[in-house]
């Protein structure tokens, strides 16, 4: 038998150089992640950064693509005299390990002269809190399986913060449980680590094209009852038992903030976490027990502001968590003012 | 259930600790058989009643022949044999050759005028998976006893599992009574050198079918789907990609079944040895498809006459031996040109120089000659795989016109496939060739440092494996 580092080596070899030379990300375009970047990287591209106080990052899935208008944030905060950016990266499925991706993509397209730029400026990264992805760093990733969407994030780069955040998460008898997930992440992992298929996929490439991050719906899911009223899910009273659940959410999140924050090199200078009101009481349970944590972490979800008596009807709203165009507006209206009064207050 | 398969592998981690950990070697007998049903019943169950069929035929069959053997009546022994024989070939022929026969009996009737066609008359018989290898065994198994190389009684579990052992039921290796029987003697200890040696055969196995063969699949699927379509190039790189895909997937799976029956600690004969080295036919089909290639020798090749008869009669014999093994992989008339073509030339060989081309000679000794005929040699069988793979006989003859003409092709259509890197199919050949040939013939004097050789083939199969568009494939030979 030939001896161990015979195949060692050049595996070895061949990892390095391959992942080096030829980033695997790159070869799977049906991800939201190249489009988004290309739109936020061109709307930065567009700007004077001398003349910008404020350059918003904004981050998140569905809730914030139907729900977040950051055009309109930005005319907001302009018209009280705030010379601001909003970039938006958010889409429909996105978790938290694709957003991270979008994250690092996007700091990767940055030239050096806007890094630099931006050091001088002011940069917020506001985050979205929604349950079902604060719960599970990996949430939907049996759905999409193993496409290239998945595939684009589950680079060996990121292998490490993935299984950090996953440790974290997992409990030991948690992880026989999620056997499954593992195998699949192991035979991702793997394929992207050798590169398998790179050359096909590259020469198949179409040129990236722009990806809207506010797409609003404009009809109402024909599965949704409104039940109650919004301002009563939101005024949450929490049971022992939920309040136990979303704190065992508190260690990997943790993780995944300081990863976050480290793909910016300290070019952030503050964070702001928001979430939209909802009409599932597990995910306004949630947002309430977050508003509730200690800190100094900004957070908005409409809690004392008109928002939630404004939004408090189903004809704004697409489905139990996100809204519609009308709902959208205002939620954007009222988000852009929350951000006005912080910054006035110099909160950030 | 492909080998290839999750599916495959939950069923081979679970029948293979049980059969270790059963106390006795008809109960782990009476497993493999119960296993191997399970694994022919998962792609159709409702064909279990034809491989119980041929096994139940020729458990009896062979029972009486021996009966009649031993009390010295050969003219009944004869009888008997013949009863077997007749009773697998209709069962082959009923199932793989109903629909040929059938269509060309109408094609012929209409030519004639005769129109005989009604819908009542014609119907579709669904090719039972494997029924050409395990009818085989069956006809194996029956002459055997016959010559009296087989000269025992044996039971029907044993019988069972010489006809059903899941690893070469449904495509090989085709292995002879007197090979396997004599394994079914006495408890087996379990082996940790069988252990590894079967590791070995399925990783290598593995890495031709799902890296080496499923890479170029579907460049060759594209091409030979509408071979009209493309310029010469394309048609060029399209055969070759199969001459590269058939060996890989068909070697793969050996080496797999192989492997996978060395972990219950049975050995199945090799099927392959470097094909693609030999310098002239006859000694390509010693080294292609062995277990198919010497079972016709023997079987049918030999009892025909064999080198004993007048040299006339051996062309005849030869040229029989080699249509009906064309015959054998389809009922098409494309498989019958590829088997008369192999015949032809094996004869052309014969006339010319009597036996002496199929001879090996060492492994270093290179000439003019075995160059010549090697690039002969592999022009022909590279030719000879576009037969056996285009759908039918017209295109077949569209895709040797294209080849030979230097048409041009649809632009179109040919940037919607795109071009196969050149590279994906030439590599895999070059790696088999030279590297793993060093690690498995050259062990005496290796040309190669085996550390070397074992990061070039490991380094080549990476390379493959970014250059290869990727998805599960069955294997080819599971149609015949």
């Amino acid at each position: 038998m030939p001896r161990w580092y015979s195949y060692l080596i050049p595996l070895g070899l061949w990892v390095v150089v391959i992942n080096v030379s030829m980033p695997a990300p790159k070869s799977y375009p049906d991800s939201p992640a190249p489009g988004l970047v290309l739109q936020a990287k061109q709307k930065l591209d567009a700007q004077d950064l001398a003349r910008v106080q404020y350059v918003i990052l904004v981050e998140g899935s569905s809730l914030t693509m139907n729900g977040f208008d950051g055009n309109r944030v930005q005319t907001v905060l302009t018209e009280h005299g705030i010379p601001a950016i909003i970039l938006q990266l958010s889409s429909a499925g996105a978790n938290h390990a694709e957003r991270y991706q979008y994250l690092k993509e996007f700091m990767e397209a940055l030239r050096p002269d806007q890094i630099d730029a931006l050091r001088r400026i002011k940069v917020v990264l506001c985050r979205e809190v929604e349950l079902g992805y604060d719960r599970n760093p990996l949430n939907g990733f049996l759905r999409n399986g193993s496409t290239g969407r998945s595939m684009r994030y589950l680079g060996p780069d990121n292998f490490p913060t993935i299984f950090s955040w996953l440790a974290l998460k997992f409990g030991a008898t948690d992880w026989f449980k999620k056997h499954n997930l593992l195998t699949d992440l192991a035979g991702c992992g793997l394929f992207n680590l050798f590169h398998v298929g790179y050359v096909p996929r590259m020469e198949e490439l179409a040129p990236t094209a722009q990806t809207e991050p506010f797409f609003p719906n404009i009809t109402q899911s024909p599965t949704f009852t409104a039940t109650g009223s919004l301002d009563a899910v939101a005024d949450a009273v929490l049971d022992k038992r939920s309040v136990a659940n979303f704190s065992s959410y508190l260690p990997w999140q943790r993780k995944r903030d300081r990863d976050f924050r480290e793909i910016f090199r300290g070019l952030i200078t503050s964070e702001c976490y928001f979430a939209f009101p909802s009409w599932s009481k597990g995910d306004a349970d949630y947002n309430a027990w977050k508003r509730r944590q200690p800190g100094k972490a900004l957070f908005f979800d409409g809690t004392g502001t008109p928002l939630v008596k404004e939004l408090d009807q189903p004809s704004l709203w697409y489905d139990q968590l996100h809204l519609q165009l009308a709902g959208a507006e205002i939620y954007s209206e009222q988000f852009a003012k929350y951000l006005v009064e912080q910054i006035q207050s110099k909160s950030l | 259930m492909l080998f290839n398969s999750g599916s495959f592998l939950c069923f081979l981690l679970l029948v293979l600790p049980t059969y270790w950990l059963l106390p006795s070697n008809s109960l782990r007998k009476l497993l493999l058989v119960g296993a191997s049903f399970v694994f022919y019943a998962w792609w159709d169950w409702r064909f279990l009643g034809l491989l119980s069929f041929v096994i139940l035929s020729v458990f009896f069959g062979a029972r009486l022949v021996l009966f009649e053997r031993r009390k010295r009546n050969r003219r009944r022994a004869l009888l008997y044999l013949w009863c077997c024989l007749g009773i697998e070939l209709a069962v082959l022929g009923f199932f793989k050759y109903f629909n040929f026969f059938e269509h060309n009996l109408l094609v012929g009737l209409h030519s004639l005028g005769i129109h005989a066609a009604s819908s009542s008359l014609t119907f579709r018989v669904l090719l039972p998976i494997g029924i050409s290898f395990y009818t085989f065994h069956a006809i194996t198994l029956a002459v055997d006893t016959f010559r009296g190389t087989v000269d025992r009684k044996i039971s029907l579990l044993d019988v069972a599992l010489y006809i059903a052992f899941f690893p070469q039921l449904v495509a090989g290796p085709i292995v002879r009574a007197t090979v396997f029987l004599p394994q079914l003697e006495g408890k087996r200890a379990f082996d940790g050198e069988d252990l590894l040696v079967a590791l070995q055969s399925i990783g290598l196995g593995f890495l031709y079918k799902i890296v080496f063969a499923d890479a170029i699949a579907p460049f060759v699927d594209s091409v030979f789907r509408a071979p009209g379509e493309f310029s010469w190039v394309y048609l060029v790189a399209g055969a070759l990609g199969f001459y590269s895909q058939i060996y890989f997937d068909f070697n793969g799976y050996s080496l797999i079944a192989i492997g996978v029956s060395r972990l219950f600690g049975y050995r199945l004969p090799d099927n392959f040895n470097f094909p693609y080295c030999a310098t002239s036919l006859t000694n390509f089909w010693r080294r292609w498809h062995i277990s198919l290639s010497t079972w016709l020798r023997d079987y049918l090749y030999i009892p025909l006459g064999g080198n004993r008869v007048p040299p006339l009669k051996q062309l005849r014999n030869l040229m029989g031996t080699m249509l009906l093994g064309g015959l054998w992989h389809g009922a098409s008339w494309n498989f019958v040109l590829w088997g008369g073509v192999h015949g032809a030339v094996l004869c052309a060989e014969k006339l010319i120089h009597g036996g002496r081309f199929g001879k090996e000679r060492g492994e270093f000794s290179i000439s003019f000659g075995l160059v010549a005929g090697w690039v002969i040699t592999q022009i022909i069988v590279f030719l000879l795989w576009i037969p056996f793979r285009a759908s039918n006989f017209q295109d077949t003859l569209n895709f040797i016109s294209g080849l030979f003409s230097l048409r041009a092709g649809h632009s179109s259509v040919e940037r919607q496939v795109g071009m196969i890197p050149w590279l994906l199919l030439v590599l895999p050949i070059v790696c088999d060739t030279f590297v793993v040939r060093s690690l498995r013939v050259w062990r005496e004097k290796p040309a190669l440092n085996p550390e070397l050789a074992f990061a070039i083939l490991v380094l080549a199969t990476l390379c493959v494996a970014m250059l290869a568009k990727t998805g599960l494939r069955p294997f080819i030979y599971f149609q015949f």
